[in-house]
Order: structure tokens, then sequence, then C-alpha cells
């Protein structure tokens, strides 16, 4: 029988795995809760291991796992790489609909390498107090499913960061031990990635550590589900968005709800297709697994460090981070005349990395103090300067922070 | 003397080494972005333009962890929370800063009275590599928007008067493209920093206009309203479908909204040119404000919690 903690929360026996996945009042729980806390808030220190105390660490260069063939080693010059076996993965995407001006998870669907799977919500339990044991039981269903087939497996949600993640914490902290669940959040709020590793029971032997990693595969594949279904000559939606589907009326038009059903599952396979073709194109073409990743910038890292880093480029302790960070802005931008005709627009062809290809900073030389005359020509690296700007010049070059933006001002 | 009449006073220098790090990725990835399409030119623009941002990561960090209600006394005093959430009666979740400065987290202590401890992490970057790069980049355009022709200037773009001698127009790294293969603007109006419209006709004699303006879709303002914007008029214009997102409670609503946009204010407009702003002693300078930041979140939750 399932039990009732309190309106919110359902205490139900995990039939696979005979743990409780919901566990608030567990004194055990308690207990491994106060004992992380008290390792939280001692801090934890990383110690720098290099050799050269300029430095906090490197970044290295990535060994991939490389088998010389058969050919190679009878001396023909045909090299093949042994590609590592793809990480498993599966996709999900979350449908939602508009209660109470808050929109609620009515639906789940995930795409595996040989499943599809839809969960869709008790429609009669959606409105009044039931609502929230309506959704609960929607993510149990999930759960279950999750616990049961997909252990070591990353999970893709196009857009996690900024929507679907929302859901998926919030579930995930109803349901599982607080130091079961981990997870990253960017300056701006957005889920990067949610960890759900269950902590292996003491009472119960035998049982396979759990885990399973909640990723955002826009954050790799910055376009939208649509676009990199074109780019990748994937079959997209068949059929697109309605707005009836954000409203309970849904759930009294047969038609529709069928209509919305394989609407649900096509973003899950759609994103599934897409992934599995990356994935592949991704390790053949550079042997890195796209599971291994957390962004377009960590995955593109990753690449550089296996395939053409030869050097230990120096990671800079705090001090000197500080620094040159001050000397770190974006792109210029500024406007000089509000109106003008005949005008030619031009933009220059991958700008940055036209910038890469010039000589970078390496090993940092020396840090100095200057109080006399300095020679800025044979000098290579950062300087803090005071700069004036005359207040007649009509373009003025350099940026300067001012109130949070990024100016081009004149003077001092 | 430095040229445009810019004047230096030096006071530090850190001296760098140089090294080439990037060609080899860089030319591989662009020979493939121009010689292929569908997806292996899709990757290569990704991989060519996300590569150097992840040098100059920050190396502070945020974190969310799960606790219950009875130890955040503890959490208050010892890590800087940046918000709270809510996940029932027992159980809240925390979002927190990490990694942050061991200079600002004692000072924190010493002026707050804190037990701040620091949680320390190893994030893999260079910020002088990041730096560099941008540098280099607004380096490259200078000559380009120098001899005033340039109204606007974007990045790696601009809107000029006069048209570009040839040999800066090619298709290698670096050269500059006509974005309208030769057509030119009729008209333009630069509103402020990402907010412009222009209108030209295209090859097949049909009025096209574009504009940009931050908060609203691409290309959605006409002409005439471009006009009124620079008249100095306000504007509302719907936001359908405007997910609102809440850390605090989260939960998600999608609601419509509108949304009122104007031209900017400021630079001076004298004579239809701008007038850069002039500073004199900048205040921003020195001045931390990510360690201000972080004295106003702790100072809120203490007040909150009324200690």
């Amino acid at each position: 029988m399932d039990l009732y903690a309190n309106k919110k929360i359902k205490i139900t026996k995990d039939t696979t795995t005979g743990r409780n996945i919901l566990t608030m009042t567990d004194k055990e729980v308690i207990n491994d809760l106060k004992k992380r806390n008290q390792k939280m808030l001692e801090g934890k220190r990383f110690y720098s291991t290099t050799k050269d105390d300029r430095y906090l660490s490197y970044i290295t260069p990535l060994k991939t796992t490389t088998k010389k063939s058969i050919n190679q080693c009878l001396g023909n010059d045909k090299v093949i790489i042994k590609t590592s076996d793809p990480l498993p993965f599966i996709s999900m995407d979350i449908e939602t609909m508009e209660i109470n001006s808050e929109e609620v998870p009515i639906s789940i669907s995930i795409k595996t390498f040989n499943k599809t799977k839809l969960f869709i919500i008790d429609p009669s339990k959606l409105i009044g107090s039931t609502k929230d044991m309506a959704v609960s039981d929607l993510w149990n269903e999930f759960f279950y499913f999750i616990l049961l087939n997909y252990n070591k497996h990353t999970i893709f949600v196009h857009n996690l960061g900024a929507f679907d993640g929302f859901f998926i914490y919030k579930a995930l902290s109803l349901r599982f031990k607080p130091e079961e669940i981990s997870c990253l959040i960017d300056h701006d709020n957005k889920f990067i990635q949610i960890t759900l590793k269950l902590l292996p029971d003491a009472q119960k032997q035998g049982i396979e550590k759990f885990k399973v990693i909640f990723k955002d595969s826009y954050r790799i594949f910055p376009v939208s589900l649509d676009d990199l279904c074109k780019i990748l000559n994937v079959p997209g939606k068949t059929s697109s968005y309605k707005e009836e589907y954000h409203n309970l009326s849904l759930f009294n038009n047969e038609q529709l709800l069928e209509e919305f059903k394989i609407y649900s599952l096509q973003d899950a396979i759609s994103l599934f297709d897409c992934l599995f073709k990356l994935q592949d194109m991704y390790l053949q073409d550079y042997n890195v697994d796209i599971c291994s990743v957390l962004s377009t910038s960590t995955l593109s890292m990753k690449i550089f460090r296996s395939k053409y880093l030869n050097v230990d480029i120096p990671i800079l302790k705090r001090l000197d981070d500080s620094f040159i960070r001050n000397s770190y802005f974006g792109g210029a931008t500024d406007h000089y005349q509000m109106k003008a005709s005949n005008l030619h627009y031009y933009d220059v062809n991958s700008l940055y990395p036209f910038a890469m290809i010039k000589p970078m900073p390496y090993e940092l030389i020396r840090k100095f103090t200057i109080s006399s005359d300095f020679n800025l020509s044979d000098f290579f690296g950062f300087l803090k300067v005071e700069v004036n700007c005359p207040k007649d010049i009509k373009i003025p070059m350099l940026p300067s922070e001012y109130n949070g933006k990024t100016i081009f001002p004149t003077g001092t | 003397m430095l040229p445009y009449g810019y004047t230096f006073k030096f006071i530090e220098g850190y001296e760098f080494s140089k090294i080439d790090l990037f060609t080899d990725y860089v030319n591989d990835f662009y020979f493939k972005k121009k010689n292929s399409i569908g997806p292996e030119r899709f990757i290569s623009k990704m991989h060519l333009n996300q590569l150097y941002g992840i040098f100059g990561r920050r190396h502070d960090l945020l974190e969310t962890i799960n606790i219950y209600k009875e130890d955040l006394n503890d959490y208050i005093f010892s890590r800087v929370i940046k918000t709270i959430i809510p996940i029932n009666d027992k159980i809240i979740a925390l979002l927190m800063h990490k990694n942050v400065n061991d200079d600002f987290i004692k000072k924190l202590n010493s002026d707050l009275d804190m037990k701040l401890s620091n949680y320390y992490y190893l994030v893999k970057a260079n910020v002088a590599i990041a730096s560099a790069v941008t540098s280099y980049a607004r380096i490259h355009m200078i000559p380009f928007k120098i001899n005033g022709d340039v109204v606007y200037s974007d990045t790696d773009s601009i809107f000029t008067t006069k048209k570009l001698d040839s040999k800066f127009i090619g298709k290698d790294l670096g050269f500059m493209k006509d974005e309208l293969n030769g057509l030119v603007i009729k008209d333009a109006y630069f509103l402020g920093i990402k907010k412009y419209g222009y209108q030209y006709i295209d090859t097949n004699n049909n009025l096209i206009v574009r504009s940009v303006f931050s908060g609203i879709e691409r290309d959605s303002l006409t002409f005439d309203e471009i006009i009124q914007l620079s008249q100095g008029k306000t504007l509302t214009k719907e936001i359908p479908n405007r997910f609102y997102k809440s850390l605090k409670n989260l939960s998600i609503s999608i609601d419509s909204t509108h949304i009122t946009i104007s031209r900017s204010l400021d630079k001076l407009l004298i004579n239809n040119k701008y007038i850069p702003i002039h500073l004199e002693g900048n205040p921003n300078i020195n001045n931390n404000s990510f360690l201000n930041y972080l004295k106003r979140k702790i100072l809120i939750l203490l007040k909150m919690f009324s200690f």
C-alpha cells in the first residue's frame, strides 16, 4: 500500500531495487547528510601539484586510446585509430500544460536505443487538490522505468538549462536523498547538468550502484531541434505544436490526444536520432564521445586537447588571473552616427579564429612594476596602464568598463 | 606618444613568451567549413567559434546542493549563498558560489564577521589566451573604423559610407565579406548598441527592411517605426509566450508580455554624430564589483534570517 507522509510526499517501495524512493524521514538519511554537511562546511582545498610554483596547474594534451593496426606494425602507412565504444544514452522530452497559470508537466517521452516510451499524466487527478499527486505519479512511473533499465546512461534533454531542468530537479529533490542529487548551474541560473547517484544501501547487498546524468544537448549543439534535424538530415517533427495541447481540454478530445501523443514522442525520437548520428561522427572523426562533455566549448576543448595540443598550457594563479582578467573584453561594438545613407555592410570571415592563429601568451616570464620609461615595442604580454584619450577623437578605440557596460570613452 | 593621440602611463606588467597553439586547429576546421555542407559545415563553424571562450572561463562557480532546513544556519555563516529554493517542508536547495577568490573570502570574513570557508576546484582555463584572442580581434577592426567612414560596428562587422578596397575582400580568414553582395543600403538608422535598422533594394527590385533591436525579434520593425524611434518616440511591442522561470520555486509560467523600446541616450547626439562618453578618472577601475555583490548577498541573507 502506498503511504503518504504528507499530501505532497508519497512513499513507495521500488519493486525493482526494494529501496524506498521517497525517504524523507529516514534517520539514516539524516546521518548521511550530517556527515556530508560537515565535509562541505569544512571546505575542500585544491593543492597545486605543479613542480613550477608560478602556476596552479596545466591544461595537458589528452592521450587518445590509439591502437596500432596490424598494417602499421608490418610497416604499412595506414593507421587505424581504434574508436572507443559509444557511451549509452537516451533522449527525453517533457510536455507541459498551463494549470492555474503555472506550467505543469503532463507527459514525459523517452527514446532509447531500442525503445520509445511515453508517460502521460492521469488527467482525472489534474484538477484540484490531487494535482501534485498526479504530477508525482507521472514522475514515479518515469523514475521506475529509468532505475530499472538505464543505469550509467546519459539522459539528453534539449533545453535542460532553461526549461526541463526546473521540472527534473524538483522531481528528483522530492524523491531522492539530498546527497544523491548534485547539480551544476551557470551564472545565468541555467542548469548545466543534474546527476542522480544512488548511494549504496548498507542493508541491501548486491545492488549495483546506480547513476544517471541529465545533460543539455542544446548546450552542446546550440540550435533548435528542428534546425538540428534539418542539418543532419534526420526526419524531424511530423506535426507542429498546437495551442490546444497547452490546455486541459486536450484530455476531452480523443483525436487531439492521439495527435498529442505522437507529437510528444516525436521530439524524443528526433533528438535521439540526431544525437546518435552526432555521437558516431564525433567518435569517428575525433574519438570524443558527446556523452562525456557539457557544452560546445568543452567539446571543442576536448577535440583540441586530444588532436592538436602538444604542450602543457599553464593555468594561472587566481591573483594573476584577476590581473589579466581586467583586460578581457568582448568584441568592440559602437555607434558613431544616427542617420546614414548609401552604406556598405561588411563582415570579417571568422574574426575570432583569425585572431587565434596569432601568437598566444604561454609562459609567464616576469611580473614587474614600471617606474621609469618603458619600451613597448619588444614587449609581449599584459600591461596595466593609465590611458588618456583626447576628447576630440571621433572613434575611440580602447574599451573601458563603466557601470557594468563596456564603453569606448575619451578621457582618463 | 601612441597612435591617434592616446597617451599611456605604464604602471605594471606581466610579460609572456609566445606560442602558436591554434593554427592547425583553426586551419583544419576553416578548411572543412569552406569545403563542406550540412553537418560537417555546422560542426566546423561551431568549433571554430567556441574554443577560445572556454579559456576565459571564470574561476568562481555555482553549485546547488539540497540540505535539511534545520542545517541552514550552518550554511549561512560558512558559504556564500546565492539563492534559497524551498523544495518541501523539510528540504531546501541552496544555490551557492564556490571557488571564490581567497582574498575575497578573507575580506568578507573580516568585514562581516563571517566564518566562510572556501571550496576549491580547479578550473581548466587561461584568461590570458582568451583575452589575447578578443584583443587581436578588436585590433584587427581598428584600421577599418579609424578613418571615420564607419557609422556602426559590431564585433566583426562594419556599416560604412565608403566602399572597401578590393584588397580587403576575400574568402580567406580575416578578410572582409560584403554581406549584401555589392548592394548598397539606401537608408539606415543607428540608435544604440544592437539597435538599428536599414533598408535596401534587392536584385529583384524589392525593398527589404532589416532591423536589429535588443529585446525583440530580428527584422520585426517597419522602417517607419525605426524612423519614429530615431525621433525619440517609445514603441510598445508584444512579446508572445515568454517563459517566466522562477528558480525560487522551481516553476515556469508562460505569458505574453509587452516591452517598450526606444533609442539609447547614453551618448550625446550632435548634428547626427554621436559624441563619445567622456570619463575623468573612471570610478569603475579598481572597484571590485563582484566582491561588493557577494557582500550584498550575505547581508541580505543575514537580515532575512535576522542575525
